[in-house]
């Protein structure tokens, strides 16, 4: 009977621990989605999407940078998930126990994890220092780099998903690799890999480091990729940083529609792998 | 001419010996990467008839299916010595044309695998793999093979609807629809009941009965009573080796080897 109190006395401290943690966690998560409303709420409004950043002390916008933003994000995108794709669908179907194959997985699984401010560096040393200048297209390539590890991760993950029953019962019908892969495997995999794309995207759009060294920031409305490009999350640093009050106010603004976008993006994500299981 | 080497009178040979042979197994060594799975198996497959494979776990029945439209070529390190013929043709040469070989001999898996795609898109695009045919005989041959494993009434309304959406016995059935919809000549079960209820089981077992008049058969079952009411003949392997191959009525009734008589009789295995 001892040893049965002695469990139960251990359990409740096990329980009321895991609460406090539980509590904790929510506590600063809640306090900061509250900070972020409450202060970026009195700030949007529909100037916020129809005119650009302003010099201190005028009114304006963000659209220049939610511009700018859209649109390295869908250059990185668009470039980073077709090889991101077939980098994970190599390693998972065709480099099965390959030297080469295992040393690629291992580099990637380094390249999800390095600190996004080392990725801005080497594409400053390649893309910006020779060329002379920030641009919109260095800033792009950063933000791919950081997303391909993750569409490739996520593929190799989902595509490991897929039973070997599946790859057998396409190559006993006597069905070609290429057939197996396209009409088949990846249609059993499709929403899993979906969700990759969009958890990189959502990852993309809150990247700062890299784009401070790519790039950087533009006053201005600017459609010129080889110039540089405002974008949300550079001019939330800038503004936030200065003793200006609108620039302030627009950084809260700015930091409230990233964190919604990224929480929607989340939302689709998790309806779409939801979608993928019950089936 | 004078033959010097006349056949030797040789002991009544079992009816198998006697029928024209479709697939022929000859002194097949099998490894998976260094152990030794197979111990040189020697066996023929008669033409449109059920040949059982029974054993206990492990004993390779399995693996000797695999090799017979070479699904084990999809692994790195697994590989068979001998020879496999069909027709005639050894398949295990290197030569062989992995795809139009599993075109003619098929297989369906012990777990059911629909593709995740529509009823009729499942039969449909393992024909259209090696025919090219207008939409109307599409249709035609999707309703024969799916007529033919008994699954045409319960899905004739829903050929639209996923794969996925019908029950156990309802995909299995559909996986063997998709087999015999490219009209192979050999047709491999492997356990293909053992995740499926009774009523399932039977019907499946009918359709092997009405099947084997076109196609010939190999079974892997770890059901007695199965290998009795589906085969023509049995085969009793056994850590790797061919025990014992003969009449199906022969082998469950009087059984040659020791080994085989306590498997049937349940005291091992």
């Amino acid at each position: 009977m001892a040893s049965y109190a002695r469990r139960q006395v251990g359990n409740r401290i096990a329980l009321g621990l895991s609460m406090v943690a539980t509590i904790v966690g929510l506590f600063f998560l809640a306090a900061i989605l509250f900070t972020l409303l409450y202060k970026g709420f009195s700030a949007i409004s529909p100037r916020i999407f129809a005119e650009n950043t302003p010099p201190p002390g005028s009114d304006g916008g963000l659209l220049n940078a939610i511009f700018g933003s859209l649109a390295m994000t869908i250059i990185a995108i668009v470039v980073a998930t077709p090889v991101g794709i077939l980098a994970g669908t190599y390693l998972v179907e065709y480099s099965r126990g390959s030297r080469l194959g295992e040393i690629a997985k291992f580099i990637n699984d380094i390249l999800l994890s390095a600190p996004s401010i080392i990725i801005g560096l080497f594409v400053y040393t390649i893309l910006v220092v020779p060329v002379g200048h920030f641009s919109a297209w260095a800033g792009a390539v950063a933000l791919g780099l950081i997303a391909l590890p993750v569409i490739n991760r996520t593929t190799q993950d989902m595509l490991g998903l897929v039973p070997n029953a599946l790859r057998e019962a396409t190559a006993a019908l006597g069905m070609p690799k290429w057939k197996a892969m396209t009409f088949v495997i990846y249609r059993a995999a499709r929403s899993g890999i979906l969700t990759g794309v969009l958890l990189a995207i959502a990852r993309v759009t809150g990247e700062t480091a890299p784009l401070l060294f790519t790039a950087l920031n533009n006053q201005f409305w600017s459609t010129d990729l080889g110039a540089p490009m405002a974008n949300l999350p550079v001019v939330i640093f800038q503004f936030a940083l200065s003793p200006y009050a609108d620039w302030q106010r627009l950084a809260w603004g700015g930091a409230l529609i990233i964190t919604v976008a990224i929480l929607a993006l989340n939302i689709v994500a998790r309806m779409l792998s939801n979608i993928g299981t019950s089936k | 001419m004078n033959d010097v080497s006349v056949n030797p009178v040789a002991a009544p040979a079992p009816a198998a010996a006697r029928e024209r042979s479709k697939m022929e197994v000859k002194d097949l060594r099998f490894y998976y990467g260094d152990s030794l799975a197979l111990k040189t198996v020697s066996l023929k497959l008669a033409e449109r008839k059920v040949t059982a494979f029974i054993g206990p776990s492990g004993c390779g029945k399995s693996t000797l299916l695999r090799v017979l439209n070479r699904m084990y070529d999809l692994y790195p390190h697994q590989r068979a010595e001998g020879e496999v013929l069909l027709d005639g043709k050894n398949i295990l040469s290197p030569a062989q044309d992995l795809n139009l070989l599993r075109s003619k001999v098929g297989m369906v898996f012990q777990k059911p695998t629909p593709f995740p795609m529509t009823i009729f898109d499942n039969i449909a695009f393992g024909i259209q793999l090696f025919e090219r045919v207008s939409k109307g005989e599409l249709s035609d041959r999707v309703e024969a093979a799916l007529t033919r494993a008994a699954l045409w009434g319960e899905v004739k309304d829903k050929l639209g609807a996923n794969g996925l959406s019908l029950s156990g016995g309802q995909q299995q059935r559909l996986c063997i629809a998709r087999t015999i919809a490219v009209r192979p000549e050999v047709v491999l079960l492997d356990e293909p009941c053992s995740a499926l209820d009774p009523i399932s089981t039977s019907k499946i077992e009918e359709l092997i009965d009405e099947l084997k008049a076109e196609y010939t058969i190999a079974i892997v079952t770890h059901n007695m009573q199965q290998a009795a009411r589906v085969s023509d003949y049995t085969a009793f392997m056994y850590l790797g080796s061919l025990i014992e191959f003969d009449d199906t009525d022969k082998i469950f009734t009087a059984p040659t080897d020791r080994r085989t008589q306590d498997y049937i009789t349940g005291r091992f295995g």
